[in-house]
Formats: C-alpha cells, sequence, structure tokens
C-alpha cells in the first residue's frame, strides 16, 4: 500500500503522519505521535485498552486504520486535560476514588466512559455502564471503583450542565 | 576523585536514571537496608549534594524528597505503603514526597510476591524514615545550639518549641549528614500514627494513571531504539528449521529478520513495521518441547492416578485408613480438576534490553529485578556492576513478571545487535501461549462422618504439576533451558528460598490443601507430582488457588451430608484459632448468612489464610440462564495492622474479581498448540459481571500481613458452596462454568433417555 500523507487533528492540533493507510490507529499515535498514554492490550478490539475517541465517539484504535479517521478529530487520554494543566473531571474523579491499579487499562477505561456519559448527557444508569463498559477489560478488577466514578462523573456533568460534553464535541 | 568501584557505579546509575527520576540514588555501599557509615553520607553529600542517610531515602538542599520502593508497583498499591510508612515517621505529607522503583544492589533480593511486601517494609521503611527525621532534629539542635529534645519534626519542618524558629529539612541537610545514623532511632506509637490507617488519601500513583502520564514497558523512549517482533513455534520451544523472508525484508522500515532460539524476529525502527512485515515471512517449524502435549488427556490421567495412593506423604495424624473402614458406610468421595491459567495481565510481556561488549542496560517491568540482573550476569559473562536494571510501571504481574524469560529473549536479541537497544513487544498472543501458567491437577478427596454428621477423618491425594520442580531434576521446566543448568538451579534456588518457609510439597503444590488448619481427628495428605514440560510459575496466590477451592468445598459437602451447617462445622474444627473465628463471625455479622433467599439463590461461606492474613467470604450465587451468576460478596479480611484501608478494600475487590476469572478461564493444549490465544477464549471477568463486594477489615494491633493475593483463594469455593446451596449440585471442576456446563449436558441427556426420544 503506497504512503499519502494523512491528515488528522489529534487533541485539537492537526498532525500530519506518513505511514501507510492500514495501520492502526494505535501505532500511529504511539510510534509516530509519541502518544504513549493509549495502551495495547490485545489487538483485536477484545479488550478496549487503546480506546480513544474518533470525533467524539469510543473507538479501538488497535482495529482502526489510521487512514480511517482522515481528518477526523481524534481524542486520546493526553487531550483530556486542559491547556493550563487542569484535569478534566472525569480524571479528577478517577483520582479521588484511588480508581487505578496497576493503571495500564485506564486510559481506555477512561476513555470509553466519558464516550459514554457523553451520548447520554450525564444521564446513565447501571445497564447503560454494563452495556458499555463490559467491553473494557481490567485484570486488577478495578471495576467497582470505575462504576462509582462514572455515576460521580455523571452527576458533576448534570450539575455543571454539560460543559465537558460540549467541549469535547465542540473542540 | 576517588576511583573505588562502589563511586563509578554509582555515576553510571545516574547518568542513566538521572534526567527522568531526578536524584535517584544507589548505596552499593550500605551496611544494612536502613543505614550507611557516618562518613558515607558526607562522601554523598559532597558528590551529589543530597542527604541520604539509607538505601530508601534521599533529600536534596531544595527540600526534595525522594523514597525508593525496594518492590515492585504492578497495581497492589506498594508505591503508596513505601510513601506512607516513610512520611508517617519523617513526618511530612504524602505530597512532600516522590516515590521511585528501582534496582539497588545494597537492597540483596529484591523480589515482589507473596503478599509480603508490605510485612517486609514496616519496620525497615518506618527506621530509614525515624533515623533520618532523628538526624535533622540533631542537626536543628547543632545549628540553634539548643537541646535537642526542644527540636520537633512537623510537616517537612524542624520546629523549635521555646523560640517558634523552623527550618525546612531542606537547609538542614548539610549538617544532617555530619550526624550519626542512630542505631535504634524511635519509632513512632499507633496511636500517634497521622497516615497509618487513615481513610480519604489518594494513591501516590493515582493521578499519573489517571493522565496516561504513567510509565510502562514499551512506553520508554530510547533514541535509536529498534523494536523486535517475534514469529513463535505453534508449539512453544519449536524452532524455525526454515525462514523465507525476502519480500519482508523489503518493507518500509525493515532492518532484519533474525532466526534465533526463540523463534524469528523481525527488526525494524517502529514496531508498527515489524509487525505489518510478519505476514510477508514464512517460517517452517520443528520439534518443541510440548510436543503432542494434549492436557484433556493430562486431566483423565491425573483423575485416574489420584484415585491411588499418593507418591508424597505430606502429612498424616491419626489413622485414616481404620477410621475409613469403622465407617464405610458413611464415606464421602470427590474428584477435583483445575487447569492451566494463564495471568493475562494487561501489558503483555515485554523488555528493552542494550548490551554493549561489557554493559547492559535493561528497561522492564518485572516483579524481579534481582533475578534480570543475576541471568544476564550468567548467561551474557556481563560483570554484575555493569548491569543496570531500570524498572518501569508494571501493567500487572500476578505473578507471571516474576519468570525472566522475556528478558533473556531480548537480550539474545539485544547480544546480537551490540549498542542498539532493542525493544522486544510480545502480542497477546504470545503471551497467552508462551506460558508460564498456574500449573493443572486433579485431586481425590475422600472423608468420612458420623451418625451427627461430624467429622471423623479426611484424605487428600493431590496430582499436580511442580511448581518448583524438585532441585536438581526438572530445572528446565521453571527456567528456560537456554540458561544454563547451573544458573537455573541458582535461580531455583534463589526463588524457592525466598517464597518458601515450609515443606515446598505443601505450601507451593498445595500438598497440605492449604496449609489447613481444621483439626480433624483423623487426616492424611497426600501428593503426587505431574512431570510435564509445561513452563509454571506463581499465579496469584499460588497453590492456594486451588487447594482452598479443594479443602473448602470439601468441607461443605460433608456438612451437607452430615445435615449439619457449615459454619458451625468450620467453626468446631477452629476452635482454637481465634483469628479465624473472628472472621467468621464478622461475615456472618455482615451478611446475610443463614437468612432466608428466593428460589435459585445460594449463599456459600469459605474461610481461607494466605501470607498470614485470615479472610472469609460469604458469596449470594445463582444459575441465570445456565450461566453461574455471583451478585455479592462479602468479605471480612484480618490482614493485621492496614497500612492504607483503601489500598487494602481495592486488593479485596482485586483478589475477588481475578479469582472469579476462574469460573470461565482456562488454557489447554491440543497437540501441544495452546487453543486460547486471546481475551475472547480466555473470558475473564467483566463489569457486567462484577457483584457488589462488601470489604470489612477487622481492626488489628498486629503485625501486617498480606494483602494482595488474600481475597482470592476463597472466592470459587464460596460460589461452589453457593451453587450448591441453590442447586443441589455440588461443582468440583473449575472452571467452574465448564462443571456447571457438564452437569446440564448430562441431565438433559438423561432426560432424553428417560423420555425415549432419540436425536
Amino acid at each position: 500500500m503506497e504512503n499519502n500523507v494523512i491528515s488528522v487533528t489529534v487533541n485539537g492540533k492537526l498532525e500530519s503522519v506518513d505511514i501507510p493507510r492500514d495501520v492502526p490507529l494505535l501505532w500511529a499515535l504511539r510510534e509516530e505521535l509519541g502518544l504513549t498514554g493509549t495502551k495495547f492490550g490485545c489487538g483485536k478490539s477484545l479488550c478496549g485498552a487503546c480506546t480513544v475517541h474518533v470525533d467524539g465517539e469510543a473507538r479501538r484504535s488497535c482495529v482502526t486504520p489510521v487512514g480511517a479517521v482522515e481528518n477526523r478529530e481524534v481524542t486520546t487520554i493526553e487531550g483530556l486535560i486542559a491547556k493550563d494543566g487542569t484535569l478534566h473531571a472525569i480524571q479528577q474523579i478517577w483520582v479521588e476514588e484511588n480508581v487505578a491499579q496497576c493503571g495500564y487499562c485506564q486510559s481506555g477505561q477512561i476513555m470509553s466512559a466519558l464516550a459514554l456519559l457523553i451520548q447520554v448527557r450525564g444521564d446513565v444508569t447501571d445497564s447503560d455502564i454494563d452495556a458499555v463498559m463490559s467491553a473494557n477489560l481490567c485484570r486488577c478488577g478495578t471495576y467497582p471503583r470505575i462504576r462509582r466514578a462514572i455515576h460521580r462523573t455523571a452527576a458533576w456533568m448534570k450539575d455543571e450542565m454539560y460543559p465537558v460534553s460540549k467541549e469535547v464535541i465542540d473542540e | 576523585m576517588s576511583s573505588s568501584p562502589h563511586k563509578i557505579n554509582r555515576r553510571s546509575f545516574l547518568k542513566v536514571l538521572g534526567s527522568g527520576t531526578g536524584a535517584l540514588l544507589l548505596g552499593a555501599n550500605a551496611t544494612s537496608c536502613t543505614g550507611f557509615k557516618s562518613q558515607d553520607l558526607e562522601d554523598i553529600f559532597i558528590q551529589r549534594g543530597v542527604f541520604e542517610p539509607n538505601l530508601f531515602l534521599s533529600i536534596d538542599p531544595v527540600g526534595r524528597i525522594l523514597v525508593v520502593s525496594k518492590h515492585a508497583e504492578m497495581g497492589q498499591g506498594i508505591l503508596t505503603v513505601t510513601a506512607t510508612l516513610m512520611a508517617e515517621e519523617l513526618e511530612v505529607s504524602l505530597d512532600q514526597i516522590e516515590v521511585v522503583q528501582a534496582h539497588k544492589p545494597g537492597f540483596g533480593m529484591q523480589m515482589t510476591g507473596g503478599s509480603t511486601s508490605t510485612a517486609g517494609l514496616f519496620l525497615p521503611v518506618r527506621r530509614a524514615g525515624a533515623s533520618a527525621r532523628e538526624m535533622l532534629r540533631s542537626a536543628a539542635a547543632l545549628k540553634w545550639g539548643v537541646p535537642v529534645e526542644e527540636c520537633i519534626a512537623k510537616e517537612g519542618s524542624i520546629h523549635h518549641v521555646n523560640s517558634g524558629k523552623q527550618l525546612p529539612y531542606g537547609e538542614l541537610v548539610s549538617l544532617a549528614v555530619l550526624q550519626q545514623v542512630p542505631a535504634e532511632p524511635p519509632l513512632k506509637s499507633t496511636a500517634d500514627f497521622s497516615l497509618i490507617g487513615k481513610e480519604g488519601l489518594s494513591r501516590v500513583d493515582a493521578l499519573e494513571k489517571s493522565t496516561g502520564v504513567a510509565i510502562f514497558g514499551t512506553d520508554v523512549q530510547i533514541s535509536n531504539k529498534v523494536c523486535a517482533y517475534v514469529l513463535r513455534s505453534p508449539v512453544m520451544g519449536g524452532r524455525a528449521e526454515e525462514v523465507e523472508c525476502e519480500a519482508a525484508l523489503k518493507e518500509q522500515g525493515v532492518l532484519e529478520v533474525v532466526s534465533f532460539e526463540r523463534g524469528v524476529a523481525i527488526l525494524a525502527e517502529k514496531y508498527w513495521q515489524a509487525k505489518r512485515a510478519a505476514p510477508l515471512v514464512t517460517v517452517k517449524w520443528t520439534g518443541g518441547r510440548v510436543k503432542g502435549l494434549n492436557t484433556a488427556e493430562m486431566a483423565d490421567s491425573a483423575r485416574i492416578y489420584s484415585n491411588g495412593p499418593g507418591s508424597h506423604r505430606i502429612k498424616n495424624v491419626g489413622d485414616v485408613e481404620k477410621t475409613f473402614e469403622e465407617n464405610n458406610s458413611n464415606l464421602i468421595e470427590l474428584q477435583y480438576e483445575y487447569p492451566y491459567l494463564s495471568h493475562a495481565p494487561m501489558e503483555p510481556q515485554n523488555c528493552t534490553v542494550l548490551m554493549t561488549e561489557d554493559r547492559v542496560k535493561v528497561w522492564v517491568p518485572t516483579q524481579a529485578p534481582t533475578m534480570v540482573a543475576m541471568a544476564i550476569q550468567a548467561y551474557f559473562d556481563i560483570p554484575k556492576d555493569n548491569i543496570e536494571v531500570e524498572m518501569t510501571m508494571l501493567g500487572g504481574g500476578f505473578g507471571r513478571r516474576s519468570c525472566i524469560d522475556f528478558v533473556l529473549e531480548a537480550a539474545q536479541l539485544a547480544r546480537l545487535k551490540l549498542g542498539v537497544p532493542i525493544q522486544v513487544a510480545w502480542s497477546r498472543e504470545d503471551d497467552m501461549t508462551m506460558g508460564y501458567y498456574r500449573p493443572q491437577g486433579a485431586c481425590k478427596m475422600v472423608g468420612a462422618i458420623d451418625e451427627s454428621g461430624h467429622v471423623l477423618a479426611v484424605r487428600s491425594h493431590l496430582v499436580s504439576q511442580l511448581l518448583f520442580p524438585e532441585m536438581g531434576e526438572s530445572l528446565d521446566v521453571v527456567f528456560p533451558k537456554f540458561i544454563p543448568e547451573k544458573m537455573r538451579r541458582k535461580l531455583a534456588y534463589a526463588a524457592t528460598g525466598y517464597l518458601s518457609n515450609t515443606s515446598l510439597m505443601g505450601l507451593f503444590e498445595g500438598g497440605d490443601l492449604a496449609t489447613c488448619k481444621y483439626a480433624f481427628p483423623n487426616y492424611r495428605y497426600e501428593f503426587s507430582p505431574i512431570h510435564v514440560n509445561v513452563p509454571v510459575t506463581a499465579w496469584r496466590s499460588v497453590a492456594h488457588s486451588y487447594s482452598t477451592f479443594i479443602m473448602e468445598t470439601f468441607l461443605d459437602h460433608l456438612a451437607a451430608l452430615g445435615e449439619r451447617d457449615p459454619l458451625e462445622t468450620k467453626r468446631e474444627l477452629l476452635s482454637v484459632h481465634p483469628r479465624y473465628l473472628a472472621v467468621l463471625d464478622s461475615v456472618v455479622e455482615n451478611s446475610d448468612w443463614g437468612k432466608p433467599i428466593e428460589e435459585g439463590w445460594g449463599r456459600g461461606i469459605a474461610v481461607s489464610e494466605f501470607a498470614k492474613s485470615v479472610v472469609a467470604q460469604v458469596v449470594e450465587a445463582g444459575i441465570v440462564n445456565n450461566e453461574i451468576v455471583v451478585r455479592h460478596v462479602t468479605c471480612v479480611l484480618d490482614c493485621g495492622l492496614v497500612i492504607n484501608p483503601d489500598v487494602v478494600r481495592a486488593q479485596i475487590e482485586s483478589g475477588i474479581i481475578y479469582g472469579l476469572s476462574m469460573m470461565t478461564e482456562k488454557v489447554e493444549f491440543v497437540d501441544g498448540v495452546v487453543q486460547q490465544r486471546n481475551f475472547d477464549r480466555f473470558p475473564a471477568l467483566r463489569m457486567h459481571r462484577t457483584p457488589e463486594i462488601k470489604s470489612v477489615l477487622l481492626p488489628s494491633e498486629n503485625k501486617p500481613t498480606g494483602v494482595g493475593e488474600v481475597a482470592l483463594p476463597p472466592v470459587n469455593a464460596a460460589v461452589s458452596n453457593a451453587i450448591y446451596a441453590a442447586t443441589g449440585v455440588r461443582l468440583t471442576k473449575m472452571p467452574l462454568q465448564d462443571a456447571w456446563d457438564e452437569h446440564v449436558r448430562a441431565t438433559s441427556k438423561n432426560r432424553v433417555s428417560k423420555s425415549g426420544v432419540t436425536q
């Protein structure tokens, strides 16, 4: 497959990568753009460790060809922090709930959770969480805390009239 | 400047580690874990400008406090525990210190496993903090010309009680290095603890792990790094006979294709380039260490063998045979099976190695940095002092990262490419099919009860693959063959010496059925080893992952058939073990044990001890659409003094969830080939199947004991007991879901034949 320069907006910044279009987005992020917060777990869309947002929706970057996100907006875990260094509310709550153990899957967990919360505009139920978050594996077993952190983030979103969802979608 | 070897070491370490971790310091000349000689402190201060009173701690004149974790952080929270112990005695807050993992020869054998870290650190780290605190107080007293008794350490400063004067630690370090290192620094009393045991503290690694900043094995940025993607024999250990790779070599970024002992490595500038070229390489494989192995046949043989006498007698009390003869109408037998299991940490194995003629630098997520260094020294003949092991965060460990196969593999490639950092990152398929595994085995249990349902005698015969093989016999089962035999022996001894404090076959292999404390009037625990060339190693909670399951379900069964309450049966047999009784009483109090439950659901109870901690659980489970569903777990833990209650609760949740994954997980070999290659066929527990978990920590003033693995052993037993209570079906085979499926198949077949319908 011929290389061509692929333009993609990553965390609000226009980037271009000169690699074959079939290279998974995961490796474009990690090896071409140095964004190592997104992790490799299974390579088959089975564990969710590589989850990023493409135009605001959760995508498994390990099976998404970089060519498929040309001219689209990709958000990774690194993109959640505000330019002044302020944590995204979901990250702040993740810290407060001591969610992470080994931490390897947590970027994917947070990105999946945030995509869900944006989709339901903070109006999340336990069955929403089961349906969406069951696609994200965690061998340390942080699920009870992930659930708690999602509910807390949802409450925050509703209180704040969804500024988070607007920000992420608009940017 | 002196040119003594230890100083050269320190400099070379600093050169490598300095940029990322600041004043990370070594103490190769430590006289013990807690102290250097006074003249060394001055020497260190002159050279590097820091006050480093011991291996665990350094403080610079700006007041930056760096704490070194002796143990690997794999999720269990040991960085937080180390920081808490240090901060408590040093009188600083957790956010005033930075804690890093490091391999330091002065620590001796650095190995993280067996849920032993907190117990092992409890006094040494506190002493390290207390001695620094005392030296800082002395320094202030000297500076102000006042008695040391009037100098109080508080919030990172020394305060003079009478004058109100204060100096932050940083401003005292140049004087502190001149003070005597106290041999026995006074430690704070429990009543004075301000951090130990406190709620509401964040883990010290919570921020970096919620922002994608934490550095795991393949996240290390190394210039000129070359990535290796390794093609492997379908039968582990098979060798490449013929390699066809011309097309691959034409691919962008591909540098070389190397056939070596572990497979065929495609070397490229980037991982994606190597992986993308992989389909263009064709390899003809031959041989393999497990060629022809079928685990189903192995299970059959083990089951049959377990019905005969064992080759080793682990424990024998009373007269089991006579009791059985006298009560032969009340004999109860159960047959157990358990499969190989992969640890399957979220981060697949990986390692980066830079080798020159006489130096090695390793970047690796490892539980066993000392063994990494020892193995490289032995296999590549590199002087010990020239081997640097930098530990990254571990994306899960569970025992898998105590092995060094993936390190030696990267080192072999690095040896071929001197001066080039080689990074080998395994695929998930590599991680699942290359071992190491939790052993497979079988067990036969026989028990006798009297007319009133009391247990008279228990006999077990466990048939299992040896975890740590008998020394000198089949060491290549534990360690890859390419490690010299002498080295394998040394490593095996080091590992077993570290982990074992009793009979190997009892503790490691489960031959004593989870170091059982039940006071049966007569019991005999027998063991027979399976010799097979499958690489096995410790898997979270080691043999307890099956031996506790066996004992706790069997006793439940004896109680049930004797029409007795399993709780009462346990309490009677544990009457001289107050910690067991306490967790049992508490778990009853904190759960609905003994209360009515709706049709189709049941409660199961189990108790166990691991790493000197005692835990009891009550599980609520049932069958929904032929799936075992666990909806609630109450877990009571006595782990001695609790350092950080939320870290302990997290490990309870973790142990239970990792344990419940065993309800569906197995690794099978068919004709030598592992069948479970990714998470689709190795179904670990996910969010929607996670029960509600209620954790209770019993207050204790005893020394801290294990936490990381302790909640796992009883959980499958409690589930099986709950399913028995719900359905009357006794599940004795793991994974439990397979056992239920087999039960359903068997009963539906019976139903079909009874009604005369054929298919």
